[in-house]
């Protein structure tokens, strides 16, 4: 099972990629969550509850073409100012049992998107996250928190 | 690839409200329990029917019912039954000496109906004695029921919530004053469901608003 430890200080020079405790010299990391969304595809309470999916792939330097998968497994990914982690540890990878923290909290039941896109082959890095905020007087939120 | 999907509905959350304001209309809305601690019986509240003997409706042998093939009553009870002088209630020609329609004058006789107008019991059981009441009008009369209350009376759809038991005063029961401290309840209780209905019927067109942080 993948143990993936992502960090970056916010230049490619202090951007390193660790699986299982071995430096992985990746062209790309790239993690899409979606999940809180009702039947005609917009935000809703209950994150990966409410059923989504995850696509979460390394594209590794020596072959840029392959896309090696991450869960079942852990990834860790450490950001400025932001935390985001991701567990699955289901051996079949079922989406029900997909885990989200975002900066220590538990988000799993309210977790929108999660999307990181570290491409150092097109120089793109964006991260960002969306949580849905249920408000029991007023308007539920949306939230996006820009990362990178 | 590494990509799962997964997708379920979750609409028993609003399953489970739609059954709750069930439960809450099926609640009784008024108080007029008029017959819950009266002696039980009729229509108008005596346990016993009025009269004697006789049947009623249609009685098979004596005085005719509704337009009486007879005009003078005979041997047993007509309709209604009482101690008539002379014809039957409907269709008969004439009126005898006493009384209105029922053939009866003067008061009624003892009733085992406890409870006077206004809704209030004549006695009301304390610490295992009897005790006559007292009665100030107005609403005050639910402060009885709670001499054997009714599981709904302890919810706020029910006029007796807003009423503290009665309370023995010098051989009397006198009737328990108002409750503002369950009218607060109430509020909060009503407030609650005036919300939750908003929200229920609202979800439709639920407002959210989208913010971004950087």
């Amino acid at each position: 099972m993948n143990s993936m430890v992502f960090k970056t200080g916010g230049d490619w020079d202090s951007t390193t990629l660790f699986n299982n405790g071995q430096e992985v010299m990746a062209a790309q990391l790239f993690v899409q969550l979606r999940a809180g969304r009702d039947d005609f595809d917009q935000p809703d309470r209950g994150g990966v509850l409410n059923g989504g999916e995850i696509t979460a792939i390394v594209r590794p330097q020596d072959n840029p073409q392959a896309e090696l998968g991450i869960f079942p497994g852990r990834l860790e990914m450490d950001f400025p100012g932001h935390s985001i982690v991701i567990e699955n540890a289901h051996p079949t990878f079922d989406f029900p049992f997909t885990r989200v923290w975002y900066n220590g909290r538990d988000v799993t039941n309210n977790v929108v998107d999660v999307y990181v896109d570290i491409n150092a082959v097109d120089d793109i890095v964006q991260a960002y996250v969306t949580l849905y905020k249920a408000h029991w007087f007023g308007s539920d939120e949306v939230a996006t928190f820009n990362i990178v | 690839m590494n990509k799962q999907q997964h997708t379920h509905s979750a609409g028993w959350i609003r399953l489970i409200v739609f059954g709750f304001l069930a439960v809450l209309l099926a609640l009784p809305m008024t108080g007029v329990d008029a017959q819950r601690r009266g002696g039980g019986g009729g229509s108008f509240g005596g346990g016993r029917s009025f009269g004697g003997g006789g049947g009623s409706f249609g009685g098979s042998r004596g005085g005719g019912s509704f337009g009486g093939s007879r005009s003078s009553g005979g041997g047993g009870g007509g309709m209604f039954g009482g101690s008539r002088s002379s014809s039957g209630s409907f269709g008969g020609s004439t009126r005898s000496s006493s009384g209105g329609s029922f053939g009866r004058s003067g008061s009624y006789g003892s009733s085992s109906y406890t409870r006077s107008s206004g809704g209030v019991p004549s006695t009301y059981s304390y610490r295992g004695s009897s005790y006559p009441t007292r009665s100030y009008g107005g609403w005050s009369g639910y402060s009885y029921y709670w001499g054997s209350p009714m599981w709904y009376y302890y919810t706020p759809f029910h006029p007796a919530f807003y009423y503290n038991a009665p309370y023995y005063n010098n051989g009397y029961m006198e009737p328990g004053g108002f409750s503002f401290f369950h009218l607060l309840i109430s509020l909060v209780v009503f407030a609650f469901i005036i919300w939750l209905l908003v929200r229920l019927f609202s979800s439709g067109r639920k407002r959210v608003k989208y913010t971004t942080y950087n």
